[in-house]
């Protein structure tokens, strides 16, 4: 059976054997935990043990038991943000893996709250090459050199901050340019041509899209 | 240095006729700005190897003399050159930008940022493995410095477009001080 928070494709059988588990805590703990788990994928951290802890002994669950589900709600989680699955669909899909309806309203709720502030954070978390951090900049002017001594150029010097994915005990690199007046046009002109140009490309997704 | 000396130079270049000299000073400047080569093999029935190298320090000086002096005539007066002296001027004046690039980059490239070229490109960022329909538009800028014998002369880019537009806005910043500064426009 293909399923839509999957990406149509079959749904991986540890997630049908997480559901008997989650089934067995309450709907409003079920609740609880998804809230846990979209906050924890939201900022990038672990939930702290001691939370978890809380849960698993008002639901009688080892603590394993709680890690699974765990596991079981950012597979679902994530993966319909990712597919670009709603709360309807979802909630339809959870009660077909043979979740109770209670816990699968209770969870598609949390996740109906909280969709768009995880596919901000998805769309944020995907892959970056050689992204832009900071600029610095520094104007000097050139006066005279041995090479002519009446020169009066401005250079600019632009230092570019840049994420650096290739060496993790580095993450960023700095890069620093000078240009004169001629150059520093140029670039303003074709920077504003790429832009102008991403602007008509994005407005034709746009339209494809609705 | 050297100090320049017209009869000098007019004994090294006096079997250039005007085509052959207008050849020589585009190649040269050619391969001062990289872009192309200059080959003694060319030129080897006009003037012998040891001139050669000579003519390159004559050359070398007198652009250097046409950029520094604004005045055309005072240049002409400078020179006194024999023959060929308009189609020497003309040539320099044809490739003024490139001389004056020269000068430029090699008085601003020190520590060898000078900005030498760079490339944009626009591409379609489609889906990743966290999301399936990202369809961002992200512009790649490669910008190319001076760096001599480095691998690390190139450095590439990839901006979204609020990270474009805060680029063009910084670097119209810069524009805009410079020119309330020196009013250079």
């Amino acid at each position: 059976m293909k399923f839509r928070f999957c990406g149509d494709l079959d749904c991986p059988d540890w997630i049908l054997a997480e559901i008997a588990t989650i089934s067995k805590i309450s709907s409003i703990k079920a609740k609880q935990l998804t809230n846990l788990v979209s906050y924890s994928i939201i900022k990038n951290e672990e939930i702290e043990k001691e939370k978890l802890e809380k849960l698993a002994n008002d639901s009688k669950l080892e603590f394993n038991d709680i890690k699974a589900c765990v596991a079981l709600l950012e597979f679902v989680l994530k993966c319909s943000v990712k597919y670009g699955c709603n709360g309807e669909i979802l909630s339809s899909e959870l009660q077909q893996l043979g979740l109770p309806k209670e816990h699968s309203t209770s969870i598609c709720k949390v996740y109906d709250d909280i969709q768009s502030k995880l596919e901000v954070c998805l769309k944020n978390s995907s892959l970056k090459l050689n992204g832009l951090e900071s600029i610095t900049w520094r104007l000097d002017y050139i006066f005279s050199s041995n090479l002519n001594p009446k020169i009066n150029e401005p250079l600019v010097n632009v230092k570019f901050k840049i994420n650096n994915i290739q060496n993790v005990n580095k993450p960023y690199d700095s890069v620093t340019i000078s240009l004169d007046s001629n150059k520093l046009k140029l670039l303003i002109h074709e920077l504003k041509q790429a832009r102008s140009l991403m602007s008509q490309y994005e407005s034709s997704i746009q339209n494809v899209q609705s | 240095m050297i100090q320049y000396d017209s009869t000098r130079l007019n004994k090294l270049i006096e079997n250039f006729d005007s085509n052959c000299l207008v050849k020589y000073i585009h190649e040269l400047i050619d391969s001062w700005i990289n872009i192309g080569k200059l080959t003694y093999v060319n030129y080897s029935h006009l003037i012998e190897l040891e001139d050669w190298w000579k003519l390159e320090k004559e050359f070398d000086y007198i652009s250097k003399m046409f950029i520094y002096l604004p005045n055309e005539q005072e240049f002409k007066e400078k020179l006194q050159l024999t023959k060929n002296i308009d189609v020497l001027i003309n040539a320099f004046k044809n490739r003024k930008n490139d001389l004056e690039e020269l000068i430029m980059t090699k008085s601003a490239n020190f520590s060898h940022t000078y900005l030498k070229n760079f490339d944009w490109s626009l591409k379609l960022v489609h889906s990743s493995d966290k999301f399936s329909k990202l369809n961002e538009l992200k512009c790649s800028l490669t910008l190319e410095t001076d760096k001599l014998n480095s691998k690390d002369n190139l450095t590439a880019l990839e901006l979204d477009k609020y990270q474009l537009d805060n680029l063009i806005n910084t670097l119209e910043t810069v524009q805009n001080v410079k020119f309330n500064l020196y009013g250079s426009e």
